[in-house]
């Protein structure tokens, strides 16, 4: 008892009502203003629109299987593309960890009854799903050609849909606002007693700076595609060279957005690897202030280097030089995390359950996404590999073998807290090899195809280009990655029905989540705990069990 | 009515002072936002001015500076108003004060009411004159070549000259049959001759006015949102549910306002003025 997080708090012997059942029927969730069945039905539609942005990857990477038209037309496959990253980066990853596991998990880390604002909390949800609608609407209408960029004059000019889809993007946009400000308010506001800034769990101290992140950038993002929409109803010029505009202006703005968006991307996902580092290494994580510091670092520094997305756009060579000099900056608070994460592991008694392979696949890919950035950066190599394979590249090992790691790394490690079963663990372990492998046979020959010249975005190429055995490799490791997705989805869905209980901390974590029994009953906790430890405080000699034993450190 | 309805805070915080600090900072991180919204307009708008310095001298001296003040000196009182309505419910002790809130808050709205009506009153000026966006603009070449295809199907005539004071009262006298076609050729045409020793010697000053129609358009939206609230908010005051230990509406709301207000305190010096 004595290493308790909060002393004197009992989960109690006889499990009370949870939160899933607390009121039954389909109307009870969807209007629900509980914090933990908003991020339930936020996991839901995130898991699907992944299903539905990966079945267009899969067509995609189909499609280049080979030279000329293998299942598609070049127009299809512009709209199949663009759809991708949409679908992807506006339904998918920007709501993925924060709005799903986020709403679930923060309130619950902070000892608090709900979010501040919980009805703000319903809203975004259903703003969310309002502009999943649009989004989807505009792909019965035949679907955006622009690429999930929209850069003008092409935007301006194209005959498919794109003002409902930019509304789309803008309606989103108000989701994921009403998301940051909730959980930067909460974060200030609701903290249990003892609860101080350098108590804070890291995965906190990660969603708070991408909040930052949300409220600063995406109302930037929300009057540029609202410029975009006036342009083409109106024809108001500001990007239309023609009519005295300048096109190269909404690049500015698109990029001044969609940088920081980056980081609203990956931060959540640095925050999940600290909760996983340690509580599968049963250390306490090396450098807490470093890597809770550094959170607000690349939030503060995302907004100064958008530039390097144009180092070919025509502006002014001093410009650029800044921005690539900035970009070298901002990698620092990433590599930083990075060296923590490895200090952590080492010498730590570490077990290999599935959330720990899940984030010793971040470690490995999130880095090589990183490394591969620093040539990006650079301004005389960035010219050769712009707009190539090698960024397509780059850009997915940072995204998905970051964020998408640590999403699924989190799934798993917070899933017997959600829904009080646990999953079993041999699939588990085995979708997560499979994934990293298919992620590494779809995406490094990429890397090899874009430095030698293979275009993004293309839908073809000649059968004498030598890029073809690339492409082939990179189809057959979509497959396996699908592989890897359907255990791991199967594995977890049956475990609803057929999963073992899960105790109130079954991987003996430190933070105030782990308190209450598994799965919550519907206002957190009884009494508000009182927070007396920092949340990486583990016992280190004699009692090293392995967490899949599943030690409980309330009981 | 001079009572009050006591208020009680919402079961997940702990205490009502913890429910108002969150409210306040909430509406604080809102209000970032609005300013950052309306940040993209203002860069769009230096951009455009340093592309065309010249053509942004002539085109803003068309606004009229005196109904833009009026509508300055009506916003500002508004926000004193609402402020002083916030002073009234925070002073706010067994209801006594209910009726000076609503009656501040009244005078707020009808404010609001009248910055919208003067808007109106400009906003149909520049229609009438075709100082507009994009093609809608009456110098631009679709815009005029609509004005010749328009001037000789009505009324047989051939523009030669654009912008001919003589040619002006010949249209003038073949409008006596007055369709609304012909008016608005006619006010088409008058354009051209008024603006011919001004807009018509710059170009793309339709630039001007799109910016001028976004920002202003979207500070209106606001307005319209701003007097929403403060309806809601009046009609709460009525009831007696703000007093001094509950009075985070009317503050929410008077700070929204107040960021309404100090929106078009830099829309009118950077629009009309500069
Ligand atoms: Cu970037």
């Amino acid at each position: 008892m004595s290493d308790t997080q909060a002393p004197g708090y009992h989960v109690p012997e006889q499990e009370e009502t949870n939160y899933l059942h607390a009121q039954p029927g389909l109307m009870s969730w969807l209007m629900s203003i509980d914090h933990k069945r908003i991020g339930v039905m936020y996991l839901i539609a995130v898991f699907l629109t992944f299903a539905l942005g990966g079945f267009l990857a899969l067509a995609v990477r189909l499609e280049l299987i080979a030279p000329g038209e293998t299942i598609m037309t070049a127009e299809t496959y512009n709209r199949v593309f663009t759809l991708h990253g949409l679908v992807m980066v506006f339904l998918f990853i920007i709501p993925g960890i924060p709005a799903a596991l986020g709403n679930f998990v923060l309130p619950l880390m902070l000892g608090a009854k709900d979010v501040a604002f919980p009805r703000l909390n319903r809203a975004s949800f259903h703003i969310y799903v309002v502009g999943t609608i649009m989004a989807l609407w505009t792909t019965l209408e035949g679907g955006v050609d622009t690429g999930w960029t929209f850069y003008t004059p092409y935007s301006s000019t194209t005959s498919t849909p794109v003002v409902m889809m930019t509304m789309s993007a803008f309606v989103l946009g108000f989701s994921s606002i009403f998301t940051g400000l909730n959980f930067i308010v909460t974060t200030h506001k609701m903290r249990a007693p003892g609860l101080t800034w350098d108590r804070l769990p890291l995965f906190v101290w990660a969603i708070y700076a991408t909040s930052i992140i949300q409220v600063m950038a995406t109302p930037v993002l929300g009057i540029t595609l609202l410029l975009l929409a006036m342009e083409r109803i109106m024809g108001i010029g500001i990007f239309d060279p023609a009519l005295g505009g300048d096109p190269v202006l909404f690049q500015h703005f698109f990029w001044f957005y969609s940088h920081p968006a980056v980081y609203i991307m990956i931060l959540p996902g640095m925050g999940v690897m600290s909760e996983l580092v340690t509580t599968f290494s049963r250390k306490r994580i090396f450098g807490y202030r470093a890597i809770a510091l550094s959170s607000i670092a690349i939030a503060v520094i995302s907004f100064l280097v958008w530039g390097h997305h144009m180092f070919v756009s025509g502006q002014s060579a001093y410009a650029g030089m800044v921005f690539s000099f900035l970009t070298f900056f901002v990698a620092i608070p990433s590599a930083i995390k990075i060296i923590n994460w490895s200090t952590t592991l080492y010498k730590g008694s570490i077990s290999f359950d599935a959330p720990m392979l899940w984030a010793l696949s971040f470690l490995i890919l999130f880095t090589i996404g990183g490394l591969t950035g620093l040539p990006l950066g650079t301004i005389g190599t960035d010219i050769h590999l712009h707009d190539t394979y090698f960024v397509v590249a780059h850009f997915h090992y940072v995204m998905m073998g970051g964020t998408v790691m640590a999403l699924f790394g989190g799934i798993h490690y917070w899933w017997p807290k959600m829904f009080g079963r646990m999953y079993s663990e041999t699939p588990a372990r085995v979708a997560a090899v499979l994934v990293f492998i298919g992620f590494n046979v779809t995406f490094f020959p990429q890397f090899i195809m874009g430095s030698q010249g293979m275009p993004r975005r293309y839908y073809d190429y000649t059968a004498d280009s030598g890029y073809e055995p690339y492409h082939v490799a990179s189809t057959v490791g979509s497959w396996i990655l699908l592989l890897g997705m359907l255990i791991m989805g199967l594995n977890l869905l049956s475990s609803l029905k057929k999963g073992a209980k899960a105790s109130a901390n079954p991987w003996g974590a430190r933070s105030l989540e782990w308190v209450t029994q598994s799965p919550p009953i519907e206002h957190n906790f009884h009494e508000i705990p009182t927070v007396t430890q920092d949340p990486y405080e583990f016992p280190l000699e004699g009692s090293q069990k392995k967490a899949s034993e599943g030690m409980d450190v309330t009981a | 009515m001079s009572s009050i309805i006591a208020h009680k805070h919402a079961h997940f915080f702990h205490s009502a002072d913890q429910e108002a600090s969150s409210a306040k900072l909430g509406i604080w991180l809102f209000l970032v936002t609005e300013v950052l919204l309306f940040s993209g307009l203002f860069v769009g708008y230096t951009v455009i001015k340093t592309l065309h310095p010249e053509m942004w001298k002539v085109a803003s001296a068309q606004l009229d500076w005196v109904l833009g003040s009026v509508n300055t000196i009506v916003l500002i009182s508004s926000s004193w108003t609402v402020a002083l309505a916030v002073r009234a419910a925070q002073t706010n002790v067994k209801g006594e004060n209910n009726a000076k809130i609503g009656v501040l808050l009244i005078i707020t709205i009808l404010c609001a009411l009248g910055f919208l009506g003067i808007k109106y009153m400009e906003y149909s000026h520049k229609i009438h004159d075709g100082l507009l966006w994009g093609t809608k603009y009456f110098n631009h070449p679709d815009a005029i070549a609509a004005l010749k295809a328009g001037v000789k199907s009505t009324f047989g005539l051939e523009v030669t000259a654009l912008s001919d004071a003589s040619f002006l009262e010949t249209l003038k006298a073949h409008a006596a049959a007055g369709t609304e076609q012909a008016q608005h050729l006619i006010h088409h045409y008058a354009s051209t001759v008024t603006y011919k020793d001004t807009l018509m010697t710059v170009e793309q000053g339709h630039l001007f006015f799109g910016i001028y129609f976004l920002l202003t358009g979207l500070h209106g939206i606001h307005v319209v949102i701003g007097m929403s609230l403060l309806i809601w908010i009046y009609v709460g005051s009525v009831k007696g549910r703000y007093y001094r230990d509950y009075y985070t509406p009317v503050e929410v709301g008077g700070l929204y306002w107040h960021l309404v207000d100090l929106i078009w305190i830099y829309l009118f010096p950077l629009l009309y003025l500069v």
